[in-house]
């Protein structure tokens, strides 16, 4: 029910009334050249939504730009873990000399290797002499297995692995120590052999 | 641009000031101040709103309540609103009521009957608006009115006339 009407008051009310709307209240407090100035300054210096977007977007890039550098900063450094991963491939005694582990010995690669020590006899023991003039390597000859585990790969690998302790003792025959072989001379020796391969 | 410009501010200024004055003047000790700040904050408004007058009404006794509440005098205040001084309205000559005795009766006035009166009376309020200015229903604004013009009539002790001098009452 709306009431918006003066219909429904009394007549003594609306006398009243109309006295009291006869009444003007007072103004004289208000400046209207004060007011006139601060409203031409609010209307000049408020703010606008298209005014702030780029400093909005400013703040935003900027705090993630920090965020980012300050997790770049505190980022751990990623372990690296290397491995040595053993392939076992046939390889040819005939090929180079090659830095991989021989492959292992097996029942399948054996007639290979045997055959390709046959073929190039004067190849190999230029390197397997090498490895025979060392004073631990004497006396080794014979067993294969003992071979392998001497050859220059596998010290390579050993004391790159183990490091200079797992240098293998000299086995000591009894007999007066042998001074090992210097450089030059084992040079010598290899190249003796190649100019004469059947001699040895 | 604002949609509120100079002339409708002038206007406006004219129009509502002394009322809006008036009506600040029942909470805040400094009603033009109030007044003034409500003002600019109207043209400070993008887009401007509707009811610029609701609109207004509504500022003012939101800023007027909230510095009597911040000085901490609001209830003092309007005790002693009726005690001061200072007239609410400008000199009559010849009229049946006086300034100073409408200020003071008006002012004795319980709050919530005063604040419908002014608003009604002097801003030209509907009772739709003034609910809406206030937070009650129109019914209870309507009530509050009456109750404060008999109030009113009791304090002014006005003659009123035997026979009613505007249109009659529906059946």
């Amino acid at each position: 029910m709306s009431r918006d009407t003066d219909n429904e008051f009394p007549p003594e009310l609306r006398a009243l009334e109309a006295e009291l709307a006869s009444l003007v209240p007072r103004d004289d407090g208000l400046d209207p050249a004060r007011l006139m100035f601060l409203a031409g300054r609010a209307s000049v210096g408020k703010p606008r939504a298209t005014v702030l977007v780029w400093p909005a977007a400013f703040g935003g890039m900027t705090v993630v730009a920090t965020a980012l550098a300050v997790l770049l900063l505190l980022r751990t450094a990623q372990e690296v873990i290397e491995r040595v991963v053993r392939v076992p491939v046939a390889v040819s005694v005939d090929a180079a000399p090659s830095h991989e582990q021989p492959a292992p010995v097996t029942a399948e690669h054996e007639p290979v290797i045997e055959r390709a020590v046959a073929k190039s006899s004067s190849a190999v023991s230029a390197s397997e002499r090498v490895l025979a003039s060392l004073p631990w390597g004497q006396g080794k000859q014979g067993d294969r297995g003992e071979r392998w585990k001497t050859s220059y790969p596998d010290l390579r690998d050993r004391i790159l692995e183990r490091g200079l302790d797992s240098w293998p003792v000299p086995v000591s025959d009894g007999g007066p120590a042998r001074p090992p072989l210097s450089q030059r001379e084992l040079l010598d020796q290899m190249i003796q052999e190649i100019r004469q391969p059947t001699a040895s | 641009m604002s949609g509120i410009g100079p002339e409708t501010l002038k206007h406006l200024l004219d129009d509502h000031g002394g009322p809006l004055v008036l009506y600040a003047r029942q909470w805040s000790a400094s009603p033009e101040d109030v007044v003034q700040e409500a003002l600019v904050n109207l043209i400070q408004q993008e887009p401007p709103p509707e009811n610029v007058v609701g609109w207004l009404y509504r500022a003012v006794r939101n800023r007027a309540i909230s510095s009597s509440r911040r000085l901490g005098r609001r209830s003092r205040h309007e005790a002693a609103a009726s005690h001061r001084g200072e007239p609410w309205f400008q000199p009559t000559d010849g009229q049946r009521l006086d300034a100073a005795t409408a200020t003071e009766a008006l002012g004795r006035l319980p709050i919530q009957e005063r604040e419908v009166v002014v608003a009604r009376l002097w801003g030209g309020l509907s009772f739709n608006e003034v609910a809406e200015l206030t937070g009650t229903s129109p019914s209870t604004a309507a009530r509050r009115y009456q109750s404060g013009l008999v109030n009113l009539r009791e304090r002014l002790a006005v003659e009123c006339p035997e026979t009613p001098t505007t249109s009659s009452r529906p059946s």
